[in-house]
């Protein structure tokens, strides 16, 4: 069996817990997220060693992008989204690289917005409120790998 | 319901992990703003592929204008070549047809390019939309040949 099967069930089964941690208390544990960044490494070299790709190191740089802009508007006190959402785009972005993270980004920001608007709509959220954002990638990521591999 | 949510929440211990929230203003701002950087981006592409085709048709067929007492399809295999070398790994996702004609006063080439359609930017883009035609037509003669006959002539 492919490592990277292995590794992307391993993606999935994690985002699964994370987005139950996220939906009851708006946080994702730090032994998960700990979890998370050895799932990154662990892909990183798998790619490089398996594949004898360098590219996985690119896409790294890429994934990285997300996450140093959520610490670096942490200080200013823009929260808008939270730091544990922008390590789990980038461990996403290490798994899937740089074309699936894309592509689930952009799934999982479409299917955040229609259901916000929904909420609006309906009266049940305000503007400011918050909402979970790891069960929307864990939804994104699932309809990515499906779509992609 | 919501309320029961944010009390719960409000209520629970101070969780042992990072923050894993969104706005709901965000959520709905973030897919207006990607979608917009990646037309842009799309666009961008596109832009800089017809720029590249036509400046490189252009250049193929001057370089060809330089081959003096050459049959005309010497010369056109020449611009065809010139053409392939220069578009080789410059254009991407990008299918270019060009025609070359060669006559015994001027060159014409024609290059017709278009985007690589996909399966979603299909859905955006029609494939007439992003399509570009380019004629561009080269005199063979030696300019200073050209004026001093000129000259004689008159």
């Amino acid at each position: 069996m492919d490592p990277k099967v292995v590794i992307i069930l391993l993606l999935i089964t994690g985002l699964l817990t994370a987005s139950v941690y996220d939906i009851k208390t708006m946080c994702v544990p730090f032994w998960l997220i700990l979890c998370f960044i050895i799932l990154a490494a662990v892909s990183v070299v798998t790619e490089i060693v398996h594949h004898r790709s360098r590219e996985a190191l690119l896409t790294v740089m890429f994934s990285l992008i997300p996450l140093l802009l959520i610490v670096m508007s942490a200080p200013l006190h823009v929260e808008f989204i939270g730091t544990a959402d922008g390590i789990i785009i980038f461990v996403i972005g290490a798994v899937m690289g740089t074309a699936g993270l894309v592509a689930i980004l952009t799934l999982s920001f479409i299917i955040s917005g229609l259901g916000s608007a929904f909420c609006i709509i309906l009266g049940k959220k305000n503007r400011k409120d918050k909402i979970p954002l790891v069960p929307f990638l864990t939804v994104g990521t699932i309809a990515g790998v499906y779509l992609l591999v | 319901m919501r309320s029961d949510h944010s009390k719960n929440i409000k209520n629970s211990k101070p969780a042992k992990g990072l923050p894993g929230y969104m706005t709901v203003e965000a959520s709905m701002l973030i897919p207006l703003t990607m979608t917009c950087f990646v037309i842009v981006i799309y666009y961008s592409v596109f832009l800089f592929n017809h720029l590249v085709v036509y400046q490189s048709t252009y250049m193929a067929a001057h370089r060809g204008s330089m081959l003096k007492n050459t049959v005309s399809d010497a010369v056109n295999e020449y611009i065809k070549q010139e053409l392939n070398k220069l578009l080789d790994e410059q254009v991407y996702q990008y299918r270019v047809n060009f025609n070359t004609q060669v006559n015994a006063m001027s060159i014409d080439v024609t290059a017709d390019t278009s985007l690589i359609q996909h399966e979603i930017t299909g859905i955006f883009f029609s494939d007439r939309e992003l399509e570009g035609k380019k004629d561009i037509t080269v005199l063979r003669l030696d300019p200073v040949d050209y004026i001093r006959n000129s000259e004689r002539f008159r």
